[in-house]
């Protein structure tokens, strides 16, 4: 009888803190939830900040480039070769935005709430990031080498004379 | 007999109660902690190294644009809290 006493008495005394910690399991995953969200929505409000970033700067830097092309060219320069380098960069430019969109779209889209369960999206919204940045580093290295271009047909023009000795040697 | 089980039962729920009662009490306490901790993992709104990197000229010299190249960055990104 002692016994049954005493099963029952701890039956109620434990049968409320398991309710409780039922509770406080649930406030936690929701808790770990919510910062799991935070991080994925950090990633994105920061890629959004840098690609856009890099695609202005880019973007602008190339349209003062062409501008200096252009008078080059009017001077009768030929400037083929650095006009196809960077189109090649501007190509690479709109490529590396296109795909930054793609990756902070990614981001976005991923469920707070199911954070855990989105393993393969979340590591495909960081490859999609990685790619339009490599893009963004290509534009860049592209840019560098038009310019080595662009410094080459800015050299004023040789005398004849020159030319010859140049030539000769 | 029935009555001495449900008094024990009653009394083991009650004290059970009181025992959740004090440790609501201690969270209440301390509940703000793990909402700190959230708020403080959202990004700030200004990007420092972003901010390091000159404003580009106006100019279409070739001086300019090479410096403005040349002083362009394309910043590292950490990925590791997503694995």
């Amino acid at each position: 009888m002692k016994k049954i006493l005493f099963v029952i008495l701890l039956i109620g005394l434990v049968t409320p803190l398991q309710v409780h910690a039922e509770g406080l399991r649930e406030q936690r995953r929701e808790l770990v939830g919510e910062f799991r969200s935070k991080v994925a929505e950090n990633h994105a409000n920061r890629l959004e900040k840098r690609f856009t970033f890099y695609y202005e700067r880019m973007e602008k830097i190339i349209a003062r480039f062409q501008t200096r092309l252009d008078t080059l060219k009017g001077q009768g320069k030929d400037t083929a070769p650095t006009q196809a380098e960077l189109n090649g960069a501007m190509a690479q430019l709109v490529l590396a935005k296109s795909k930054g969109e793609a990756a902070i779209a990614a981001f976005r889209a991923l469920d707070p709430t199911k954070f855990q369960e989105q393993k393969i999206e979340r590591l495909a919204a960081r490859d999609l990031a990685k790619e339009a940045r490599g893009l963004f580093l290509e534009t860049h290295q592209l840019l560098k080498e038009a310019l080595k271009s662009l410094k080459t047909i800015s050299k004023p023009a040789l005398p004849a004379a020159s030319v010859a000795v140049e030539s000769a040697n | 007999m029935i009555n001495k089980i449900l008094l024990v039962g009653m009394a083991g729920v009650v004290l059970g109660g009181c025992n959740l009662v004090t440790l609501t009490g201690k969270e209440a306490a301390t509940d703000e902690q793990p909402k700190i901790e959230v708020a403080a993992s959202v990004a700030p709104q200004t990007d420092a190294e972003l901010e390091t990197i000159p404003s580009p000229a106006t100019d279409n010299d070739v001086e300019s644009l090479e410096k403005d190249i040349n002083d362009t960055q394309i910043l590292d990104e950490d990925f590791s809290d997503l694995e």
